[in-house]
């Protein structure tokens, strides 16, 4: 009866490390995918900064164009070369004219 | 078996032995350096460059602006094709603005310095040019030329050109070639415009891709600040136009004007001919830099005048009605002789009268009435002798002589503004602080400051009260009967409440006048009861004719006629 009482205990033991030998399988895989995952993941995110990096500097880049195109049209000078260009011309008399005052004005 | 075992225990011993050996030489020896290689191969580092900052007229529209441009370089080990192809495919888009007839020579010489670098032994890298407009870029990199590569280079963009050049400055590179700003605005801000520079290192892969969970380390960079300056594109253009015609005209060897707010001391406008193309200031010696505005002085002749007689009628020596009983003639002062400049004496002119004849032996008078000492003392206060502290780099001034230095010929030559050194920017200031009712302001470039949204003015700064609103407005009158019924009568704009002055001043040479050289000059503000600028006009050795009333009178009115529509100034008939 002892000896079947001890053999029943054993087994249970054994039932126990098996499930524990699980667990510890189940979390170093667990840890090994993710480590997988975070590496690839950090890896594809380097890619992809790179990616958004070139694309910063190509916004960058036409951003300057456009400044640039801006610039070159807010030029004053330019302004009055175009406008003698196309005939305007600038008045060599100014004349001032003074408005009639109607307000309460008596005969 | 022993001896076996010993033998085999010796080499382990041994090979143990190497093996630290080694690993200590690597760790310890060439640590430091192979874990510096090892560095570089991983990590990658570089200066992210602040944008300078732009300049802005009062308008906010651009006077000097960053633009893109491109480093042209070479990357020897990876040329394939023959160097002096490449060379002659090069130098055409290298050179600039030459006139046909050298322009074989120029090439040549361009496809020689580009060959000579494309030659050089030991080194894998070579810049070819600098500077390189985008277009040009886009041009060469459509040819495809393998081992010509680019890099991006921030330039400087002036949408008008070579105007306001002395105010600008421009943008060169110091001596470790880096940009900074020299003269005018570019110089005095030269620490704000350049903002500062950035870096970023961080571990990469071999395809140099960064590795996020390495060691990096990013500093940003601080952009520059943009200036927004009081200066009127409007006013500025037309200033330089008419300027470079009258200089013409007149047959000056050089000229210059200024505008200024005399109620904030703001420069609205500022132009000096000869001046400079600061895209190009290469081209140019250095002579070509200095703006006279604040870094020349000259003898102000009889515009000076209405500093003295304004000082006088503040400190009550004079009033408008005193008779000068000095007047009658010439006046001798040791072995001195004081005329008019006419040679035409009015006994017992008024002191209006004097400023309106410009009467030089009148002045004689104001200035024996004031007396030396207090003549010192005001014109001290008048800002002469002193810097203005405009925020221009450059600002230079001549010393005032000692007070106590003073003799009685002195006193007379200053009256009328002879003997006398001062910079047209401490001139125009104090001839503000008249306009202004007596308050001098400090001149002023800069408006504000301005980054992103955030914008701070600068707010204009009151040197103090140099005159009793009571002496400001007895001179004011003056300088109007000056402006209608003086020399420069026939110039005059009637109905526009012009106040204003001439200044015929002979130039010294070697320790006497010039006898036919002078500078003409005109300085007033307008309307006289509520002035919305003062200006000063300067033209040196004008040839048409010497006097000031036929050359910078007219010319000082010529320019006033756009100010008064610009300022929406009306005659009053």
């Amino acid at each position: 009866m002892k000896y079947k009482k001890h053999r029943h205990q054993k087994i249970s033991l054994k039932k126990i490390k098996i499930k524990k030998n699980y667990f510890l399988w189940a979390i170093t895989v667990f840890f090994i995918v993710s480590c997988i995952y975070i590496t690839i993941q950090t890896a594809s995110a380097g890619a992809r900064l790179m990616v958004l990096e070139k694309e910063e500097s190509k916004l960058i880049s036409e951003n300057q164009k456009i400044s640039a195109e801006i610039i070159k049209a807010s030029s004053l000078m330019k302004a009055e070369e175009k406008a003698m260009e196309i005939g305007f011309v600038k008045p060599q008399n100014t004349i001032y004219i003074t408005g009639e005052e109607f307000v309460a004005r008596l005969p | 078996m022993q001896t076996r075992i010993k033998v085999l225990s010796l080499v382990f011993f041994l090979s143990f032995f190497l093996l630290v050996a080694r690993l200590f030489y690597w760790q310890v020896i060439e640590g430091k350096k192979l874990s510096a290689q090892a560095r570089g191969q991983q990590q990658t580092g570089r200066f992210v460059k602040a944008p300078r900052g732009n300049i802005l007229a009062s308008d906010g529209t651009w006077l000097a602006a960053r633009g893109e441009a491109y480093l042209v370089y070479a990357q020897l080990t990876e040329i394939k094709r023959d160097i002096s192809e490449i060379a002659d495919i090069l130098a055409p888009f290298f050179v600039e603005e030459v006139n046909e007839e050298n322009y074989k020579e120029v090439l040549l010489k361009e496809a020689n310095r580009i060959k000579s670098l494309l030659s050089r032994d030991k080194v894998v890298w070579v810049p070819l040019k600098s500077k390189v407009s985008p277009e040009i870029k886009d041009n060469i990199s459509a040819l495809n030329i393998q081992g010509i590569g680019f890099e991006y280079e921030e330039t400087r963009v002036y949408p008008e050109a070579s105007s306001a050049a002395h105010l600008l400055g421009f943008v060169g590179k110091d001596i470790d070639g880096q940009d900074q700003g020299y003269f005018g605005l570019e110089g005095y801000y030269n620490m704000v415009l350049s903002g500062k520079h950035g870096y970023v290192t961080r571990d990469s892969d071999a395809r140099g891709i960064p590795i996020l969970l390495g060691d990096s380390k990013e500093v940003a960079a601080s952009d520059g600040v943009n200036l927004k300056i009081y200066l009127s594109k409007a006013i500025q253009l037309s200033l330089e136009k008419k300027l470079a015609e009258g200089i013409e005209k007149y047959e000056a060897s050089s000229g210059m004007a200024i505008v200024m707010d005399p109620k904030t001391g703001g420069i609205l406008a500022a132009v000096s001919f000869p001046s400079f193309d600061p895209l190009k200031y290469f081209n140019y010696n250095d002579e070509y830099f200095i703006n006279p505005m604040v870094s020349l002085s000259f003898e102000p002749g009889s515009i000076f005048k209405v500093v003295v007689m304004a000082s006088a009628l503040d400190a009550g020596a004079v009033n408008p009605d005193t008779e000068c009983d000095l007047c009658s003639g010439l006046v001798k002062i040791d072995k001195y002789s004081i005329e008019t400049w006419n040679k035409k004496y009015r006994p017992d002119s008024n002191m209006t009268e004097v400023i309106v004849n410009s009467d030089n032996v009148g002045m004689v008078f104001v200035g024996k009435e004031l007396g030396s000492e207090m003549m010192y003392d005001y014109l001290e206060k008048f800002g002469f002798g002193k810097l203005t502290g405009i925020d221009l780099q450059g600002e230079m001034t001549p010393k005032l002589r000692e007070k106590n230095n003073w003799s009685f010929i002195d006193t007379a030559t200053v009256s009328f503004g002879q003997g006398i050194a001062v910079t047209p920017i401490q001139f125009i200031q104090a001839v503000g602080a008249i306009a202004n009712s007596g308050v001098m302001m400090k001149p002023k470039v800069v408006k504000s400051v301005m980054l992103n949204d955030w914008e701070e003015n600068i707010k204009p700064e009151e040197v103090g009260r140099i005159i009793s609103v009571k002496a400001s407005k007895e001179i004011t009158a003056m300088m109007v009967e000056a402006a209608e019924y003086g020399e420069a009568k026939w110039t005059y704009l009637k109905g526009f409440n012009v106040a204003g002055k001439t200044g015929t001043a002979q130039i010294p040479i070697a320790g006497h006048y010039d006898a036919e050289k002078t500078i003409a000059s005109f300085v007033g503000f307008a309307p006289a009861d509520d002035p919305k600028f003062v200006m000063l006009v300067i033209l040196r050795e004008p040839k048409s004719s010497p006097w000031a009333s036929e050359t910078a009178a007219p010319l000082w009115y010529s320019i006033a006629k756009d100010l008064f529509l610009y300022f929406n100034i009306r005659p009053k008939i």
